[in-house]
């Protein structure tokens, strides 16, 4: 790792014995063998794994870690000797008096040896989102999907060359990791005294911006691959290879590409949900059936054009945000008001019937009945499958003679549900009647 | 030793390609700067007020091996998310590796890879903001108001931060045109126009609108006229959507000039589909709505003898007078809430729902005439249930 403002440093005090300073090795930490980030997108939390080789000398050594103008939550920090494990033991690690930002780990071995050691950490900064783009084609039938992941190191350190896996998933966080990292003393204080002020971390970062940027090398020519592996509750999406994320860059990776996904254009009318309008849906199943269904789908926005001809001419038809989407599950995208497809509910006839009295000859009850009628019209130049809700405000109904081409579905007690295709340039009509009971008249 | 070639494509103010050819990656030991070719054509497809999709095809000198191309801009908004380049060439002869966005820059760097030396024709589409059209219609009707011609204007507003040379301009609901607009520039461009649209004059008088005693209010109250038109092959139109947008509509006069008469927002009207263009008052037709007689009759007692529900029989009387010279139609709504039905009802009418009585009223010069409605209104709550006295939706 290139070391501007993160510094880490191995400063290897050996011991002829425990209690005599007859011989001090004072050496810098050798390079690092390898870094891992793992960013999660439910928090700003990304889990560093820093992995390198030690020389340690027989007795007690002291690695000095520092992180000054870093986003590190220092008690996080973990180091973890992994061989030989039976040589070499991690005695304690304190966060020294008077110096800030720095973690001196005290391990002491029995003989001097190479060891394996991985420092992991977590820190702020490093984020990701996911983002879609769909090119529907010519006739609305079908789909290309890209799904991108847009990764951005807002961290205050350069990541060159790390493994990037990014976690799909939601974790529970207590603390969060900026707030942890802008302590003062790791572990705050007994509340004995004021704290200290926080350290301003924008005026760092800008600082940190000033490096000039530059591009990873690339040693394949091929665009990165992202493996995909489900992981308990979580998702990783793992990048091929390794990644350099510079501070204050973002990069953007394909994350999947599926073509030719098929998908239905429907077009919804609700009034609870979209007021007096009709919006156009564009839903397609993240399942192998149609060409996705290899890992759930993270939430992102997702931006619809559509085809215009074969060299590459595209029109916007619409963006929406998608919430995270498992395996399996339906999606559906609002793309937005239709102009061309109205849908117009109203009431046609009025009645009550079956008053009901009690025995004082007050009116306890009755029967209202309402004639609905749904009026559909396409005025595009395509056939159209309508979907119509209504929700009922009393759940204590009976719907009859219904009339008009489609299908009808009770969805729950007080929804209800009509589909219909219609030709390009129709209108139809759906009827039906809702009786409702009022008042004693619900418990006939 | 790899070779890394970068390309920069600098948007705004400045718009230019640096080419770099470099024989290693960390060294610029022979660097050449090459002009960028001239856009070939750049497409704006204006769709969504918020966002306004422009492709550029741009052909672009490519190295074998890797190149870079930095895409930069500054005083334009620009969705970075947005942006994407497509080379116009099989995917296994230019293959895109990686896309970077650099610190604190309105910036991003693609890294291509070409199997070859190549001169290639790519399309870069972006979202931009601070381009959008509004559309504008001017309608002159005939002296008889029986056909109108109608001009429909699209009003190109730029201030994107961008200047376009010969763009290709397309709207969704028309086909597209090629024009330069700058920056800070708008303009007005005729992209339809269309003679003798045969429409019907409407006076539309509603009960839930206007007052029923007109003479009472001590003010001359106007009933709301319009033009209504049809987008249909028989209207002469029929074949592509019209537009929303401010509509603005001229008479032409007895000395074959015109006047204003009026202006209204014309709705989105799609092929097959009406509309109503309302352009101002008639203060020439009368209309006065007096109710003559209520009755309460089949009421229904508690045992207190308190009536609980019972029926209505009401007599409205509507009077109408046309002071012009000319004949008209009237469309007259009126409005009865609950449950009910006719008893006598004097001139043909349409149920637009439940509640809504439609007449079309022929009414010839100066005349006038008398609309009588004698209807019963049932099972009226007097006190349970009275929010049920009037229907819901």
């Amino acid at each position: 790792m290139k070391i501007k403002t993160f510094l880490l440093l191995m400063l290897i005090i050996g011991f002829l014995s425990t209690t005599a300073w007859a011989r001090i090795n004072l050496t810098t930490l050798s390079g690092q063998d390898s870094v891992q980030t793992t960013i999660y997108n439910s928090a700003d939390l990304t889990l560093v794994r820093d992995s390198r080789t030690l020389n340690l000398a027989k007795g007690m050594n002291q690695i000095q870690f520092s992180w000054a103008n870093t986003r590190i939550d220092p008690t996080s920090l973990s180091l973890s000797i992994k061989t030989p494990a039976k040589l070499a033991t991690i005695v304690e690690m304190n966060y020294p008096p008077h110096t800030k930002d720095l973690g001196v780990w005290q391990i002491l071995a029995q003989q001097p040896c190479q060891a394996k050691i991985d420092i992991t950490y977590f820190t702020a900064g490093l984020t990701w989102k996911s983002f879609y783009m769909a090119q529907l084609s010519k006739d609305g039938t079908h789909m290309d999907l890209k799904g991108y992941v847009r990764v951005e190191n807002h961290s205050g350190e350069d990541y060159p060359h790390s493994q990037t896996r990014l976690v799909v998933g939601k974790i529970n966080i207590l603390d969060e990791i900026a707030e942890l990292a802008a302590r003062s003393n790791p572990y705050g204080t007994p509340n004995l005294f004021p704290s200290a002020p926080s350290p301003d971390w924008a005026k760092g970062v800008r600082t940190l911006n000033m490096a000039a940027p530059a591009m990873e090398k690339t040693n394949g020519r091929l665009p990165r691959k992202i493996i995909k592996q489900g992981l308990s509750e979580y998702f990783l999406y793992t990048i091929q290879g390794t990644q350099t994320i510079k501070n204050g860059w973002a990069k953007r990776l394909l994350s999947f590409e599926a073509q030719e996904v098929p998908v239905q254009n429907k077009y919804s009318y609700e009034f609870e949900r979209f007021g007096n309008q009709v919006v156009q849906m564009l839903t397609f199943k993240n399942n192998k059936e149609n060409k996705l269904g290899l890992t759930p789908l993270p939430g992102g926005q997702i931006k619809v054009f559509k085809k215009l001809d074969d060299t590459g001419g595209l029109s916007f038809i619409g963006s929406d945000k998608s919430q995270y989407i498992p395996l399996g599950k339906k999606v559906e995208l609002n793309l937005g008001q239709s102009q061309e497809i109205k849908i117009i509910p109203r009431i046609m006839e009025y009645k009550k019937t079956n008053i009901i009295f009690d025995a004082k000859g007050n009116v306890s009850g009755f029967d209202e009945i309402k004639q609905m009628e749904i009026q559909l019209s396409n005025f595009s130049k395509e056939p159209a499958t309508l979907e119509i809700i209504r929700n009922l405000p009393d759940p204590h109904f009976k719907v009859s003679r219904i009339k008009g081409a489609g299908l009808f579905k009770k969805m729950d007690q007080d929804t209800l549900k009509f589909t219909n295709t219609l030709p390009a340039g129709s209108q139809t009509k759906i009827q039906y009647q809702v009786t409702t009971f009022k008042g004693e008249r619900r418990w006939q | 030793m790899a070779v890394i070639n970068k390309t920069t494509l600098y948007r705004s103010i400045l718009l230019g390609l640096i080419f770099w050819a470099m024989a290693a990656p960390q060294l610029f030991a022979r660097t050449s700067l090459v002009a960028l070719p001239q856009r070939e054509q750049v497409i704006i497809r204006l769709a969504d007020s918020n966002a306004t999709l422009v492709q550029e095809k741009r052909m672009l000198t490519l190295k074998k091996g890797v190149n870079q191309i930095d895409f930069s801009w500054q005083n334009v908004s620009i969705d970075p998310l947005s942006i994407t380049l497509n080379p116009l060439c099989p995917p296994d002869q230019i293959r895109l590796l990686s896309v970077s966005y650099p610190p604190n820059k309105d910036a991003l760097v693609w890294e291509l890879y070409s199997s070859k030396n190549v001169e290639q024709d790519v399309i870069i589409s972006y979202l931009l903001r601070g381009i959008d059209n509004l559309i504008t219609h001017e309608a002159v009707v005939d002296t008889k108001e029986q056909h109108l011609n109608l001009n429909s204007f699209l009003i190109l507003r730029n201030f994107s931060g961008e200047n376009f040379v010969q763009a290709q301009i397309h709207l969704d609901t028309a086909p597209g045109f090629d024009t330069s607009v700058s920056n800070l520039e708008t303009k007005r461009i005729l992209y339809f126009e269309k003679q003798n649209i045969p429409i019907t004059k409407v006076y539309t008088w509603d009960a839930a609108k206007l007052p029923h005693d007109p003479e009472k209010t001590g003010k001359s109250i106007g009933i709301p006229r319009g033009y209504e038109i049809k987008n249909t092959l028989k209207s002469g139109l029929g074949t592509q959507d019209l537009p929303p947008g401010k509509t603005r509509v001229f008479q032409v006069d007895s000395h074959d000039t015109t006047i204003f008469s009026g202006e209204d927002k014309l709705a989105y009207l799609p092929v097959g589909d009406k509309t109503l263009l309302q352009t101002g008052d008639s203060r020439d037709i009368l209309v006065t709505k007096r109710t003559m007689e209520t009755r309460q009759i089949n009421p229904r007692k508690n045992t207190q003898g308190k009536t609980q529900v019972h029926d209505q029989i009401l007599k409205v009387q509507f009077k109408i007078e046309n002071f012009k010279d000319s004949p008209l139609t009237l469309c007259l709504i009126d409005h009865i809430q609950g449950e009910w039905e006719p008893i006598s009802i004097d001139l043909p009418y349409t149920r637009k729902d439940h509640k809504t009585l439609v007449f079309k009223i022929p009414l010839g010069a100066k005349e006038k005439k008398t609309l009588n409605l004698e209807y019963k209104v049932m099972n009226i709550f007097v006190k349970n249930f009275r929010q049920f006295n009037r229907v819901s939706d």
